[in-house]
């Protein structure tokens, strides 16, 4: 199951926040280019995929590089700046859980943040990544059952 | 058309109970306008200039009459009694109020239908041939691939959030009536030598300020390669595409900054890593489809209908015939184009007294079907010749028998500045004073080879830059301007409008246009359209005509 980590660090300042949590993640910016990413990059469990604005959707497509072409088996999560009503795309595409910072978690309220973990549209047709929810075509046609 | 199933009806009332939750925090200010701006968008929630506009997804330009019922239901319950249709085969309301918003879409997901990414930077609503299926010349029918490629588009968790709009557009004919290389991604289907459906790939096709037509980038796809291609495409342009300048963020951008063989290259690369097991069904998923769109007993029909009358003594009848009328594959059918371009109309609007009197046509003489065009008309695919004579007389009761399709007067125009927030000139009183001017012209002379659109802003959401006649309304100091082009093409020989000179007036848009086509009918060869002659001629016989 996915979950939503609530960091008590104030955001504002992600260096200072990643900083202060280095030990615990490594942080991988979601403008990152995969080609660039390096085995030392994900030679670590779990990865943080830090999106840099809630329009910027770069991070769903370098999860699916570090999953497909750099083949990293671990713990991805999704960070940064991505509200509550997108953590059903973050899910779908395969992230792990998601963090989020004090200031973030205050402004849409706990209840927001741990009912997006129950989304409202928890279907999807063609599944990009999440392993524990089959899509729809899977259920139409019985696929892995 | 197709008819959704369970799944189909689960997720968009799953939609529309998502979308009720987030205006009620809209409403409570529990989030501000910027949050909720990217949440109402992905369910084409718009603030234009004097009011909200909500942009209803009509999949492929395909509905049911009980659909159109419930369009005219909705214009009237929540809005001003008429609607618009769209160049993307969609319909706006525009005066909707936000409060009301989540019960348009109960209502809407009632009769299997929806308003998602139909605004937004993800993949819009994805447009055909309005004859899919039932045209003469088709060679493939591109709606079951139309729903395959609707239903893995729809709120796609990967490509929700892309540098910018995107757009699809699909055909199976070798006329391109669905203008796919005007778009971001255009596919043109064929049949194999052994029989089988084989997809060509035209990527980077667009409008706006960078006009572009799309390049072939891959050719010979089965349809079995298709779904994992262009996850490979949309993955590549969701990384590389642009986002620091929303003017250069679409996929024609990154393939003329890339290059075309280096962009290609990209695509292969990411294509060979993609995880195909998802699409494992898609050879079943497309049969289920075509299961799942219902068929017209033709020879049911034909077996009870009448024997076409002769009416040929009716001349209005028979102008309307030869011109709204296209060739059906069926022998004894006919495609009946409805045109909502009324001389001195508004492009595109229709009554709900008018949607409903259309319903009706459609339920008693075309199986229960509707289509609409990207010229913002609207079609009755499945007509017995007989009664054609029975659909024109009860289309001029309501206003809608106009003849006019594929002539001047049959204008593309955006809302311009009468409703939207970006226009920066109005369009819809220059299309009603150009369509009044051009009409009794082109009842006389023969002009479909002339086509006329009318953008209100350099978004060209009017599709100027493709119309044999494009006009581009600017703000120049204050004042409305517009800019002339001319020899554009949005079909199989798709090209860019070139600018004839300055700017004219708006009162001046309809005696230039007219002076366009006076050089046109004077020095055209036969066969000959006006994007033909422009060719030909160039510039400079139509310039000393409209700045003499």
């Amino acid at each position: 199951m996915p979950e939503v980590i609530y960091l008590l660090q104030p955001d504002g300042v992600v260096e200072e926040l990643q900083a202060q949590t280095a030990t615990l993640y490594k942080y991988i910016d979601g403008e990152t280019d995969p080609a660039t990413v390096t085995p030392s990059d994900v030679n670590f469990d779990p990865l943080v995929i830090s999106f840099n604005g809630v329009a910027d959707g770069r991070g769903f497509s370098l999860l699916s590089a570090l999953r497909q072409s750099a083949g990293f088996s671990g713990r991805i999560y999704a960070g940064g700046l991505l509200n509550p009503d997108q953590l059903s795309f973050a899910f779908q595409c395969g992230f792990d859980g998601v963090l989020v910072c004090a200031n973030r978690w205050e402004s849409y309220g706990a209840e927001c943040w741990q009912s997006a973990l129950n989304p409202p549209v928890d279907l999807s047709y063609s599944q990009t990544g999440s392993q524990s929810v089959r899509s729809i075509w899977q259920q139409r046609h019985a696929i892995n059952q | 058309m197709y008819q959704y199933d369970q799944f189909d009806q689960k997720i968009v009332e799953q939609r529309s109970a998502e979308f009720r939750a987030q205006v009620e925090r809209r409403l409570a200010g529990k989030i501000s306008e910027a949050e909720f701006k990217p949440l109402r968008l992905m369910n084409g929630l718009y603030l234009q200039l004097h009011a909200y506009m909500l942009r209803v997804a009509i999949p492929y330009g395909v509905m049911s009459s009980g659909q159109m019922t419930a369009l005219a239901d909705i214009a009237d319950k929540y809005d001003r009694g008429y609607g618009h249709f769209t160049t993307r085969q969609n319909i706006q309301y525009n005066w909707p109020k936000l409060i009301e918003t989540p019960d348009i879409l109960d209502d809407l997901a009632r009769v299997q239908m929806h308003a998602i990414q139909t605004s937004g930077n993800c993949i819009r609503n994805i447009t055909t041939d309005p004859f899919a299926g039932v045209a003469a010349d088709e060679e493939v029918d591109p709606r079951p691939l139309c729903e395959l490629l609707r239903q893995w588009s729809t709120l796609h968790p990967e490509f929700a959030y892309l540098p910018r709009k995107f757009k699809f557009a699909i055909t199976g004919s070798a006329v391109d009536r669905a203008a796919i290389k005007v778009h971001d991604i255009g596919l043109r289907l064929r049949k194999a030598a052994d029989g089988s459906t084989l997809v060509d790939l035209w990527v980077g096709g667009g409008q706006g300020r960078t006009p572009k037509v799309a390049q072939l980038f891959k050719e010979g796809l089965s349809v079995a390669e298709l779904l994992p291609y262009l996850e490979a495409v949309m993955r590549v342009y969701n990384r590389h595409g642009r986002r620091d300048n929303k003017y250069k963020a679409r996929i024609k951008i990154l393939l003329a900054e890339t290059g075309l063989e280096a962009l290609q290259a990209q695509v292969e690369q990411e294509r060979k890593l993609i995880d195909t097991e998802p699409f494992a069904q898609v050879d079943a998923e497309l049969e289920r489809i075509t299961g799942n769109i219902i068929k017209p007993d033709y020879n049911a029909a034909l077996k009870t209908g009448a024997a076409p009358a002769d009416n040929s003594d009716n001349a209005a009848f028979a102008a309307w015939k030869r011109q709204n009328v296209v060739a059906h594959k069926q022998e004894g059918f006919a495609i009946a184009v409805i045109s909502l371009k009324p001389a001195g109309g508004i492009p595109g609007d229709a009554t709900s007294e008018q949607m409903r009197a259309v319903a009706g046509l459609a339920e008693q003489y075309s199986h229960s079907e509707l289509r609409v065009t990207h010229r913002q008309n609207l079609v009755l695919p499945h007509v017995l010749e007989s009664d054609l004579y029975n659909v024109w007389q009860a289309l001029a009761e309501v206003g809608l028998a106009e003849g006019n399709i594929d002539l001047p007067s049959d204008i593309i125009a955006c809302p311009g500045l009468d409703y939207c927030a970006l226009a920066t000139a109005r369009s819809i009183p220059i299309a009603q004073a150009v369509s009044k001017k051009i009409r009794s012209t082109e009842i006389k002379t023969d002009l479909s080879g002339v086509s006329v659109n009318i953008s209100g802003c350099i978004n060209a959401c009017a599709h100027h830059h493709v119309a044999s006649i494009g006009v581009l309304g600017l703000n120049k100091a204050g004042v409305e301007n517009y800019q002339l082009t001319l020899g554009g093409r949005n079909d199989q020989n798709a090209s860019v409008g070139e600018r004839l000179g300055p700017g004219v007036s708006g009162d001046d848009v309809p005696q230039a246009i007219e002076k366009i086509i006076t050089v046109y009918t004077n020095v055209r060869e036969a066969g000959e359209s006006l994007s033909d002659t422009y060719d030909r001629v160039g510039r400079e016989p139509f310039k000393d005509a409209v700045y003499a």
